[in-house]
């Protein structure tokens, strides 16, 4: 891995930060809880006149105490020759609670409903960062270009409002089961746009030059997602390198980011799969305990939530009782569970209950 | 005001920190290298900031100063315990390279993960201060709070330490 390597390796460890709705809960949480102890305070002046100077005049007696006592033993303290000096243990500070985590399926469901509201069927899934970096920087820019491209700091001017002469702004998706549907294409502008508003969130400051793009080229992408569908694309040459920038070609009503409904951030991670048979029933495989019946078998259920939108499969592992082993070596099998849902799964989306992620379908829906 | 004092900015506040903390939350993740110790250290900032809205609100870059709380938080929360995690102190560890789970993504990760942890807090921040966020000696400094040369040296050091893994040897410093 040269360096280049290392920054794009170091980039992608950003998908497994924190969720920061769930930060912001923490935190509304400790604000409130703050402004209770407030008003309480407030509420007894005498209490808030007093209690910071007793507590100061108290550290005081007790510091000049601790001084004073240091110093008069401060030859017998010292252990005998060979003798280990006795050890203190501070206590560890409080570790802050994390936000609770609520029932495992239910907000997931709800999260997938609500980001799939008034978009078209069947639903377009995009990774979290539908991009591609064709080619390598030079030497000469790389530096400047790579951070320009982080920090979103794009000139756009050069790509005009329109679409490039003989593409059409309507195109058609079509999925490996034979279903398909066409998709208002977000011109090059647009698209660059949208390329450069995601970077410029991360809000990096950036002495760099701004890199003009230019010369739009309808391509397409693997959306590198479940279901596995060739996404329409714009590529852009970067002026003054031979390296292209890829963003997806869709407007941002025609799709939506499976990996940002991902409760766990699983991507890259293993995942269960599903099939889908013919009688609708639904086959999830996932590697998990062994099979079998002895103290060291594991045992699964599963079950499904659905909505108009969305078929939420729940895998678990059934608790072992207290007479059997709680803690097994006999991991990493390959195991099933099939659930039937009340009606075939159409063109919904096909979860993870648990942790909200899209469901690869292995074969036919 | 209901909620008393502490609502500070009010719907100002609020805002801000739901804009930026996608941002936040992914370079944390980055710099702490671990969830729930970057989930407690992105909600002790936005507390300070919180506490502090009425001079953090009116700066021309609020979000890039409250990163800069993110670094400082980091390195100070890192200062007074190794708390929440306990790592294998056998060196040899970065040479394991045995059974390749996954995919090829979860591997580099989790070579990334074992290898960065070797760093030092500050030689780890130094690192993501410049590949991640490419800040410059300067802008990584201020957010270190020690000076550019420091920064440099940091780098040095902790690209040395990385280079001791195999798929590592190639890392050359581009100052």
């Amino acid at each position: 891995m040269n360096i280049e390597e290392f920054r794009i390796a170091l980039r992608e460890q950003e998908n497994h930060g924190p969720d920061p709705d769930e930060v912001w809960e923490q935190v509304r949480s400790r604000l409130e809880q703050e402004a209770g102890a407030t008003t309480s305070a407030n509420r007894n002046p005498t209490r808030r006149t007093w209690t910071r100077p007793l507590i100061v005049a108290a550290a005081v007696v007790l510091a000049t105490s601790a001084i004073v006592f240091l110093v008069q033993h401060r030859d017998t303290r010292a252990p005998a020759a060979g003798t280990p000096a006795p050890v203190t243990r501070t206590s560890e500070p409080a570790v802050t609670p994390s936000a609770g985590v609520a029932a495992p399926w239910s907000p997931v469901v709800q999260s997938w409903t609500k980001a799939l509201t008034g978009l078209a069927r069947p639903v377009i899934l995009i990774p979290a960062v539908p991009y591609t970096l064709v080619g390598e920087w030079e030497d000469t820019v790389h530096r400047n270009n790579m951070a320009a491209v982080w920090a979103g700091k794009l000139d756009l001017s050069e790509l005009g409002d329109g679409f490039p002469a003989g593409v059409e702004a309507v195109d058609e998706v079509r999925w490996p089961n034979g279903n398909s549907r066409s998709v208002t294409l977000a011109g090059p502008h647009d698209a660059a746009e949208g390329l450069a508003a995601y970077h410029r969130a991360n809000n990096i400051p950036c002495g760099c030059r701004a890199i003009t793009l230019q010369d739009p080229e309808l391509v397409s992408m693997t959306s590198g997602y479940p279901d596995g569908i060739a996404l329409p694309a714009w590529s852009f040459a970067v002026k003054g390198s031979k390296v292209r920038v890829t963003w997806v070609a869709l407007r941002p009503a025609e799709m939506v980011d499976g990996a940002a409904l991902d409760r766990e951030r699983t991507n890259g991670g293993e995942q269960h799969t599903a099939r889908v048979a013919a009688d609708g029933s639904i086959t999830v495989s996932f590697t998990g305990g062994a099979p079998g019946t002895g103290g060291c078998a594991s045992r699964y259920t599963g079950d499904v939530v659905e909505t108009d939108d969305v078929v939420a499969v729940l895998v678990e592992e059934v608790p072992r009782s207290e007479s059997e082993p709680q803690t097994c070596n006999a991991l990493g099998y390959p195991r099933t569970v099939s659930i039937t849902p009340a009606s075939p799964l159409g063109g919904r989306v096909l979860i993870d209950g648990v942790r909200g992620y899209p469901l690869q379908v292995t074969t036919g829906l | 005001m209901e909620r008393g004092d502490v609502d500070r900015g009010g719907v100002e506040f609020e805002q801000f920190v739901k804009d930026e903390l996608g941002g936040w939350s992914r370079f944390a993740g980055v710099l702490c290298g671990d969830r729930q110790l970057a989930h407690d250290v992105l909600a002790d900032t936005v507390m300070a900031v919180a506490a502090r809205w009425t001079e953090i609100g009116p700066m021309s870059h609020p979000a890039a100063y409250v990163r800069r709380m993110i670094v400082t938080t980091f390195l100070a929360d890192r200062r007074k315990v190794r708390r929440r995690q306990t790592y294998p102190t056998d060196e040899t560890r970065v040479l394991d390279t045995g059974v390749a789970a996954g995919t090829a993504a979860v591997d580099t990760r989790l070579m990334l993960d074992r290898t960065l942890r070797m760093l030092p807090t500050q030689q780890r921040a130094a690192v993501v201060l410049r590949y991640y966020l490419d800040l410059d000696d300067e802008t990584a400094a201020e957010h270190l709070g020690i000076s550019p040369s420091g920064v440099r040296s940091n780098i040095s050091r902790a690209l040395v330490r990385l280079r001791v893994h195999p798929d590592l040897t190639n890392l050359e410093q581009d100052l």
